[in-house]
């Protein structure tokens, strides 16, 4: 498997979290975490990406154990957290500069993504003059830029509108297509986790569990067939059944 | 082009009410409704200013360079305080109520003390100035450190970058903006604290000109002295705002929106 967290076990001042997390992401995978707010994903994503440590379990990528190493997952959440002092193409160029590239060097390979980021003619601008989606594209650039071995979004379009939401799914899907980044992806829409994902967690219950498992077989070609066919309701209910059922 | 024109108009309320007083200055003064030797007409101060042109600019040379010097020191102070103290915990517990209590202490009543200790030379002035300007540039530059955005602080520790890098690309740019609008208050700070500190003893700078002109009841002079110590404080503050936009070009998109 390619990336395993195994067991994994959390409390803050000894209320319990989450408990006894076990999962696993196949390369190339897309999986969601499908769960009501407060339940302890982001404390999960924290731990993925080793900015905390868990109480127990561990994590591994291609079989190294990496549990409490920051600087191997990319994370990215709702927030764009894009830095309003910056232009766009230093906000996204920032992690090869941390990674020791030099400023031009960073920018070239920053450059080259642009295009197909749909993010032309945005370079020398700075975060406040694009829009939200737009923002949400180059905090995705940036993540890719930093780490394409595992990415960890936090429900990273929650904070668009409806209809920039739809389109940026499109574009998400399209873009997944060719980057084929193992990614997880923290969500409280169900139907975003049916549109993108390949698996879905249902995290549910307090302390935070995973409590069952979908594997979406979706022919994701258009996403507004997809949406409104039966296979996507029918997945859907099965989803709120669980989710109720928890 | 009716909204450049409004502009223009705008920009000229200002200017032309400091114009219309002193010409009733110039009014009182011509039908000396005030006696002369109280009330210099702007006339007068104007010819003053032309004919002490030589004298004044030798003073205010050495006065803005113990201006800049204090200001330089008090920056360079500020700095090493401020990113000490952020980085460390006790250093900013146990040295922040004495910058506090620092602040309590009038310089003008220790300035003597400054001028017994270190001389008649440029060294206590520099004191006195660095004394005013060192600390709204630390507390501006501290509030600044703290301000940086937690998430985006957790985004680069995730991303694998270390305490330098973290204060380089987010703790030092969150802080410019508050540590502009310090310097701003200090420079103005700095040429005053020049002046007063030139007053209590020495032997060059625009203090000692206006103690030596008071003295012999040249007002037009003193007045003269006066305007120039303004007009270089709202020069320098501008050459701040001038600094302000050359090194933060997102400020002005962000207040355009």
């Amino acid at each position: 498997m390619y990336f395993k967290a195994e067991h994994i076990c959390k409390s803050y001042d000894g209320r319990k979290i989450i408990e006894d997390i076990s999962l696993e992401l196949k390369e190339g995978e897309l999986v969601s975490l499908l769960g009501i707010s407060g339940i302890g994903k982001t404390t999960l994503f924290n731990i993925l990406s080793g900015l905390e440590k868990p109480d127990s379990g561990h994590i591994y990528l291609e079989d190294k154990d990496i549990t409490g190493q920051t600087g191997i997952a990319s994370y990215m959440q709702q927030k764009d957290l894009l830095m309003p002092y910056k232009t766009i193409i230093d906000n996204v160029s920032l992690p090869l500069l941390l990674k020791g590239m030099s400023k031009r060097e960073a920018r070239e390979k920053a450059s080259t993504y642009f295009k197909q980021f749909g993010l032309e003619g945005t370079k020398t601008q700075y975060p406040i003059q694009l829009s939200g989606g737009m923002r949400q594209r180059a905090a995705l650039l940036r993540s890719y830029l930093f780490s394409s071995k595992l990415m960890l979004l936090d429900e990273p379009f929650s904070a668009l509108d409806a209809i920039t939401k739809h389109h940026i799914h499109d574009w998400y899907l399209e873009i997944m297509k060719e980057m084929r980044s193992p990614t997880l992806f923290i969500t409280h829409d169900i139907d975003e986790a049916i549109l993108l994902s390949d698996r879905i967690y249902i995290m549910a219950g307090n302390p935070g569990r995973l409590t069952k498992m979908f594997t979406i077989e979706g022919a994701k070609i258009s996403t507004d067939d997809f949406t409104t066919s039966e296979v996507f309701i029918t997945y859907k209910k099965e989803i709120l059944k669980a989710i109720k059922e928890a | 082009m009716i909204k450049k024109l409004q502009n223009i108009i705008n920009k000229l309320y200002a200017p032309g009410f400091i114009i219309g007083l002193i010409l009733i200055w110039q009014v009182v003064c011509s039908l000396e409704l005030v006696p002369g030797y109280m009330l210099p007409s702007p006339i007068q101060v104007m010819q003053a200013f032309i004919n002490e042109f030589n004298v004044l600019m030798g003073h205010l040379m050495i006065s803005l360079s113990e201006a800049l010097l204090g200001l330089g020191v008090g920056i360079l102070v500020a700095f090493i305080l401020a990113v000490g103290m952020d980085h460390y915990r006790g250093l900013h517990k146990s040295l922040y109520p004495l910058l506090i209590i620092s602040q309590t202490v009038p310089v003008i009543a220790i300035a003597p003390l400054l001028v017994l200790w270190m001389g008649y030379g440029m060294a206590p002035k520099v004191m006195v100035i660095f004394l005013v300007c060192f600390f709204p540039i630390t507390i501006s530059l501290l509030d600044g450190f703290r301000e940086a955005d937690r998430d985006t602080i957790r985004l680069m520790k995730s991303m694998g970058a270390n305490a330098k890098q973290i204060f380089w690309h987010i703790k030092l740019p969150c802080a410019l903006p508050g540590f502009l609008a310090g310097l701003k208050v200090s420079v103005s700070y700095a040429v005053i604290g020049a002046v007063v500190a030139e007053w209590l003893g020495g032997t060059a700078g625009l203090g000692v000109y206006m103690t030596r002109v008071r003295k012999s009841y040249a007002f037009d002079k003193m007045f003269a002295v006066i305007f120039l110590v303004s007009l270089i404080s709202l020069v320098l503050m501008k050459l701040v705002s001038l600094l302000d936009r050359k090194i933060m070009p997102y400020k002005r998109i962000q207040n355009k929106k």
